[in-house]
């Protein structure tokens, strides 16, 4: 890889990633099946570089102890995030379920979509 | 890129479904043909089944080029703005070996003699530039009949045809619809497929995947010109296909052309060649032509630049409805095909391809519909079975101002200028649609849907996939591009075979129409050209 790619390789910023795995994973909860955050989707989005400024500027909206709140303190939240930039919130949660379901899932099986050939 | 100083008997400019016809006739005719692709194969193995990079979802990307680099602007009010492939605006087509037809959905079906007639048929509307084509449906019928064969192209009987192999699968939706369809008194038929329902043409039967649409097939059991038109052209001897080189302009010796330009690998080289055949899709078509000065004596080129609105319909059912058997459409009516009262034209309405799980929750939940949590968790796993959808393209009504421009400063990577588009569709395509979106609505009623919704877009500019009537036919060069045969007016040895030729667009997938016409116009060359 060239340096000036390297150089301008923007990623998530670190202290923002746990905002992130915990929004995923309320976006498309576990359940008796998994949630965004076991079908990875935060590694997802991630890979996606071409969006990281726009996922530090708006994870940077939710509160500083998101990740460790309740799950209704963060849906609620999220639903703030959603009045206040639904712009950033229609990326986060459409790439949260692309994250799910682009790819083979076990939510594939549950909704009844096979593979056969 | 070197080719030898030779001249060519004919050079193609583009292999998809106009090209690939035409390179087959030219080159077993006799002539030395070359066709020059701007894209690459386009691979069957190993199976590229990426959902967010495919033809049917181009989220990120898409499987059979052009670049994500390139650029097309969209004019409104005198502004352009610039978009790449994977925005609406930029109306991509497809560009490979093959063109959109190794990845198509393969509708294959006749357009119907009032659609050659509309102008005389309905009157024109204010603001339209509706015409007859210069050809009917009887001039055309032994190049649809060759051509379905040709491909190969499933359907069984129905209507007044019968296809040289019996329908693809059925499926539950479609046995749901048809008895649906058959209570309200429609007449229905089996969807026509260039998808091979037996073995045909030296290839395999469908596996019944669930990936037909947007992709390239994993058995080769989907016919297009890359495995059926281009390999016939190549078993002759005659004919060569070069990948990877990007036609920028069309020589010209007065209103005789004498060869192309063509970059590849950053090199240029002129082509010598008598004759040649412009089919790059409609916008790259009249790209070409508006680039190279060919037939824009009368400000033509680029104009009616057209598509299809498309009446799309789901609704809910109480149970199952689905069975994951590919390709999918199975059930279709034209019975809303014309003469509905207040409407010009209308369409054709058909059961849609087995839904990917993220194109369904990309756009097929219904409006309300839980968008995120337990509850969207729960919705998608309880609903996607049940959900039923219906489509169909209806007739667009075409302007002279939905048109394809050159931009007068702007280049792309090759040098050549970009294409600029503007205008939106005329206000009759929009009612028509609206029409044939009820009657979509009252089909999914009578099969059991619950919830039904599906709306009516605005006025934009409809191209697309179905791009066509850039460089339109017609006796009168005031008002068309090329002639009846495909040769462009006061040009000597210059013809369009692709959907740009088309006059009207049909109220059905477009593309066995482009062959058939590409074929009539291949062989009007090989005859006196």
């Amino acid at each position: 890889m060239p340096i000036f790619d390297i150089l301008d390789f923007v990623p998530i910023e670190v202290h923002l990633r746990p905002r992130l795995r915990a929004a995923v994973d309320r976006i498309v909860p576990r359940d008796y099946e998994p949630g965004a955050l076991d079908l990875k989707a935060d590694e997802f989005i991630e890979s996606l570089t071409e969006y990281a400024d726009r996922y530090n500027a708006g994870l940077a909206k939710l509160p500083e102890n998101f990740d460790l709140s309740s799950p209704e303190m963060q849906d609620s939240a999220l639903a703030d995030l959603e009045s206040a930039d639904p712009e950033f919130f229609e990326l986060l949660r459409t790439q949260t379920i692309e994250g799910c379901l682009a790819f083979p899932s076990p939510l594939w099986d549950s909704m009844g979509f096979v593979v056969t050939a | 890129m070197s080719f030898s100083d030779a001249k060519w008997d004919a050079i193609v400019i583009g292999s998809g479904a106009g090209g690939g016809v035409a390179a087959a006739i030219l080159a077993e005719a006799g002539m030395r043909v070359l066709i020059l692709e701007r894209g690459n194969h386009v691979p069957n193995q190993p199976v590229d089944r990426d959902h967010l990079r495919n033809h049917r979802l181009t989220q990120y990307g898409h499987n059979v080029g052009p670049s994500l680099h390139d650029l097309r602007g969209m004019e409104s009010d005198g502004m352009v703005t610039w978009h790449n492939p994977l925005e609406w605006q930029y109306n991509n087509n497809a560009m490979g070996v093959g063109g959109g037809t190794s990845v198509y959905g393969a509708q294959a079906w006749r357009f119907k003699e009032t659609d050659f007639r509309m102008a005389s048929h309905y009157g024109v509307p204010a603001g339209s530039s509706l015409a007859d084509w210069p050809i009917n449906l009887a001039d055309l019928l032994p190049h649809y009949e060759a051509v379905e064969k040709e491909l190969g192209v499933s359907g069984g009987r129905g209507g007044d045809q019968s296809w040289p192999m019996p329908p693809t699968a059925a499926t539950v939706k479609g046995e749901r619809l048809a008895a649906a369809a058959s209570r309200l008194g429609w007449e229905t038929q089996a969807v026509p497929l260039a998808v091979n329902s037996v073995p045909y043409g030296g290839r395999p039967a469908c596996v019944n995947c669930q990936h037909c649409v947007g992709f390239a097939c994993p058995v080769d059991a989907k016919n297009g010109s890359q495995n059926t038109f281009l390999p016939r052209a190549m078993a002759t001897g005659r004919a060569e296909l070069r990948t990877g080189v990007q036609v920028v302009r069309i020589e010209t010796d007065g209103l005789v052309a004498t060869g192309v330009t063509a970059v590849a690998d950053g090199q240029t080289q002129t082509i010598y060649a008598d004759r040649v055949i412009v089919a790059g899709g409609a916008i790259e078509s009249a790209r070409l032509l508006l680039v190279s000065d060919i037939g824009t004596a009368r400000d033509q080129v680029g104009r009616n630049l057209q598509g299809h609105y498309y009446a799309m319909a789901a609704g809910i059912t109480a149970d199952s409805v689905y069975d994951g058997v590919g390709p999918g459409p199975s059930v279709a009516t034209l019975r809303w095909s014309h003469d509905n009262e207040g409407i010009i034209g209308g369409g054709m309405l058909a059961d849609d391809f087995v839904l990917l799980p993220i194109i369904y929750a990309k756009r097929a939940l219904p409006p309300g519909a839980p968008r995120w949590g337990q509850d969207w968790k729960d919705f998608v796993r309880e609903n996607y079975r049940r959900t039923l959808q219906v489509m169909g393209p209806i007739q667009d009504i075409p302007t002279a101002e939905s048109r394809v421009k050159i931009s007068d400063h702007e280049r792309d990577a090759a040098g050549m200028p970009r294409a600029v588009l503007s205008g939106v569709a005329h206000p009759e395509s929009p009612r028509a649609q609206a029409f044939l979106l009820g009657k979509a609505k009252e089909w999914l009623t009578e099969a059991g849907a619950e919830r039904i919704w599906g709306g009516v877009a605005g006025r934009y500019l409809s191209a697309g996939q179905h791009q066509a009537g850039t460089c339109r036919m017609g006796d009168d060069p005031t008002s068309s591009v090329v002639d009846a045969g495909g040769k462009v007016h006061g040009f000597a040895n210059v013809w369009v075979a692709d959907a740009s030729v088309h006059v009207t667009n049909g109220g059905f997938n477009p593309f066995l129409t482009a062959m058939a016409t590409a074929r009539r116009t291949a062989l009007g060359i090989a005859s006196y050209g």
